[in-house]
Formats: structure tokens, C-alpha cells, sequence
């Protein structure tokens, strides 16, 4: 899966770690999960989609191959 | 999640405290002085009815143990499983998989471990592998973990 955490982040100007605050995960699952190496739980998907105002596939997007 | 078989953070302390003495300890008795004979008791002789114990030497009467290598194993084991058992501050969905994957590492690796040195390892230095054996599937979990979340993260750069 493909997302745009960072773009998004970037845009409302937050750093991994209140992005990590507002979802109640830690800052390497962020992390993890803006480098591809960790796929988010449906739930927490959502979570991190509502902070950005977004629909979970406008932030996630399905790979070749997934 | 839910996970109850999990400690409380506060545990991590007291698990570091016990496991590096103990495991510089192990080494060290292992390794330098290639003995075990310290803080030896005198113990009265109904008591090898409760303990699992070859008397070739003395068979009646008191005899002694040393519990040194008895201390160092139970507060290396104690402190391993601390370590692997108490919760992260926040322990969320992908700590939950680093734990689960850092579980299936050590078992894997210790399994081929075993393997090979059942295969290179004749006599009494089995033994030496047998003993190292008792604490490395907790010393993998450990050090798997503990590499994944505290450490790898301080080489890649983020933000």
C-alpha cells in the first residue's frame, strides 16, 4: 500500500510525533507506516484519515501486487 | 489490543538492573574463570530428598552446593522474561507486530543454532551449548526487539 502521510502531514504542518499524539500510536509506527514497512489496521487508517479531513482512499492506495 | 499475557512498563527497570550483571556475570564464569564453586553452603543430609543431586563423593552425610551459577541463571532468566513481558509505554498495533515477528526471529534462530552445534559439537562442550541454550531464545527476543524499536530508528532519518 501507498500513502500520503507525509504530503499530508507537510500540509498541515505537523511532525510525525503529534501526528502519532493525535492517533494514540507511537511515533515509529508513523514512521513505520510512511516508509511502507507497516500497514495501518483498518481502524487506524481511518484515524489517521480523519486528522487530515480525508477519505481512507484519498491517504491509502492499493499497490500492484497487494 | 489486548494483550494480557503483558506486564506493566514500570517492570523495564528492574529487568535491565537484573539481566546485564547477571549476563556480564554468566560470561565471566563462563568464559574467565572457567568455575562455579563460589558462595558454597553446607547443607544437612535429608535435604538431597527434595533435590536432584548425583553424592558420588560424600554418600551420606552433609554436603555441599554452590549456589553462585543458580543466582546468576534464575536473575538472567528473571530478568529476560521483564524485559520480554512488560508493556511499551504505548503499546500499539505495530509494536504488537515487532513482538510477534521479534518471537518468531528467536525461535527460528535458536532452533538452527541448535542444529549446528548438535552437528559440530561433540563431549563436554555440548554442554557449554546446552547452557547457553537455556537463555537464548529470551536473549533474542530481547535484543530483536529492543534493536527494532529503540535502536534502528536512531540511524534512519525521519521527518
Amino acid at each position: 500500500m501507498k500513502n500520503t502521510i507525509r504530503v499530508d502531514r507537510a500540509i498541515l504542518n505537523i511532525s510525525q510525533a503529534e501526528l502519532a499524539d493525535r492517533v494514540q500510536v507511537t511515533r515509529q509506527t508513523i514512521n513505520a507506516i510512511e516508509l511502507g514497512k507497516y500497514v495501518p489496521s483498518a481502524a487506524l487508517a481511518m484515524k489517521i484519515a480523519r486528522v487530515f479531513g480525508k477519505k481512507v482512499e484519498e491517504v491509502f492506495e492499493l499497490e500492484e501486487g497487494d | 489490543m489486548k494483550s494480557n499475557l503483558l506486564i506493566s512498563h514500570r517492570w523495564k527497570t528492574p529487568g535491565w538492573v537484573l539481566t546485564i550483571p547477571a549476563l556480564l556475570t554468566g560470561l565471566y564464569l563462563l568464559f574467565v574463570v572457567q568455575d562455579t564453586e563460589y558462595l558454597c553452603v553446607e547443607v544437612p543430609a535429608w535435604a538431597d530428598t527434595f533435590l536432584w543431586i548425583d553424592r558420588f563423593f560424600q554418600k551420606d552425610g552433609p554436603f555441599s552446593l554452590c549456589l553462585l551459577d543458580e543466582i546468576v541463571a534464575l536473575a538472567l532468566l528473571i530478568g529476560l522474561l521483564l524485559l520480554a513481558f512488560s508493556r511499551e509505554k504505548l503499546e500499539d498495533e505495530y509494536i504488537q507486530r515487532v513482538r510477534l515477528e521479534s518471537l518468531q526471529w528467536a525461535i527460528l534462530i535458536n532452533a538452527v543454532l541448535l542444529m549446528l552445534f548438535t552437528l559440530f559439537t561433540y563431549g563436554s562442550p555440548f554442554l557449554t551449548v546446552m547452557t547457553f541454550n537455556m537463555f537464548t531464545p529470551l536473549l533474542i527476543f530481547v535484543g530483536r526487539f529492543y534493536y527494532i524499536l529503540r535502536l534502528k530508528p536512531l540511524f534512519s532519518t525521519t521527518n
